[in-house]
């Protein structure tokens, strides 16, 4: 495989020792442009719902434009909790609320927890994630993670 | 009479469409579509060589893609089984509830899908609010559903739940 994209994937993965309860996940900022939005929904999920790639669409329903579909957000918040640990764990469950819509223009800031460490019966972890926009929480949610 | 949940919502909870397969088999394009846009940096999606010595044995798709091989092509029309949220959402326009927002989602997964495999999903109406409830948007129900995606092997792949409201806008409800 090219070097290009090796580059950039990460090999590497948190050892089961070195993490505990508590631990911060570090946080990530993504900015949200017109781009992510159309990309997350169309090419990303085969979303094709208005309101995911037409302004007019999203106005017409009472947002002031396009906004990140849910697919996007649970991959987004799926690949901040794994980029972190890296590819020896395996999410096993993820769960988010939606709050406020995520529109271009925003940063998303991502933050999350490691809330409980237990090996039966299997090495586990579980995660506390909240994503914020500039005008308050995006999302909130968990994710529960084993080692291989 | 009864409430609207009573009289007419109420029978379809519980009830599941026949399987339906996804119109791509996993493919690494829609695998690279999804992942250039999450910066998913995982190489046992992405890396071919890592990915066939580690032990998922090849490519795999993220689990939290699953819901994409749902999702139904722009072009032709697809025949597929009514899904059991389609009567719902008809009685709920009908009754005003026009607007759609999706408001939370979990999902399971089991095991990844492989590059190559078809994906085969159900939908399952898993429960719909008795009462409308207040919210920021009007009046809303919600409605939650439960897909379950298999692989040709007929083993689970993962199940996600999704959670959605229908509202009706609070300037459409009639004056007091």
């Amino acid at each position: 495989m090219a070097t290009w994209m090796k580059d950039h994937l990460k090999y590497d993965s948190i050892a089961w020792e070195d993490v505990n309860e508590g631990d911060e996940i570090p946080s990530t900022v993504r900015p949200i442009d017109a781009t992510l939005v159309v990309m997350g929904a169309v090419a990303a999920s085969r979303d094709v719902y208005p309101v995911h790639h037409d302004v007019e669409a999203a106005k017409a329903a009472g947002a002031p434009d396009i906004f990140l579909n849910i697919l996007t957000t649970n991959g987004l918040m799926a690949a901040f909790v794994t980029n972190w640990c890296g590819p020896d764990w395996d999410l096993r469950s993820i769960s988010l609320k939606l709050l406020i819509p995520a529109f271009p223009g925003q940063k998303l800031t991502t933050t999350g927890t490691v809330t409980r460490k237990y090996d039966d019966p299997v090495p586990s972890i579980e995660v506390e994630f909240t994503a914020e926009t500039d005008f308050g929480p995006h999302c909130k949610g968990s994710a529960t993670l084993t080692r291989a | 009479m009864g409430s609207l949940y009573e009289d007419r919502l109420k029978e379809h909870i519980g009830k599941e469409c026949s399987p339906i397969e996804s119109v791509d088999a996993v493919c690494t394009q829609m695998i690279r579509h999804w992942i250039e846009v999450m910066e998913d940096a995982n190489p046992a999606y992405s890396d071919p060589e890592w990915a066939a010595q580690s032990r998922h044995g090849g490519i795999v798709a993220p689990g939290s893609m699953m819901q994409v091989w749902s999702m139904a092509p722009l072009w032709p029309e697809r025949e597929i089984p009514q899904l059991p949220i389609e009567p719902i959402d008809e009685i709920l326009t009908e009754e005003g509830f026009t607007e759609v927002v999706a408001t939370g989602q979990t999902q399971e997964i089991h095991e990844l899908a492989r590059d190559g495999e078809a994906v085969t999903f159900t939908v399952r109406l898993a429960s719909v609010t008795e009462e409308p409830k207040k919210t920021r948007l009007g009046l809303a129900y919600f409605v939650t559903f439960e897909y379950r995606f298999t692989n040709p092997a007929g083993t689970l792949l993962g199940t996600q739940s999704f959670t959605y409201m229908r509202y009706r806008p609070e300037a459409e409800e009639p004056a007091a």
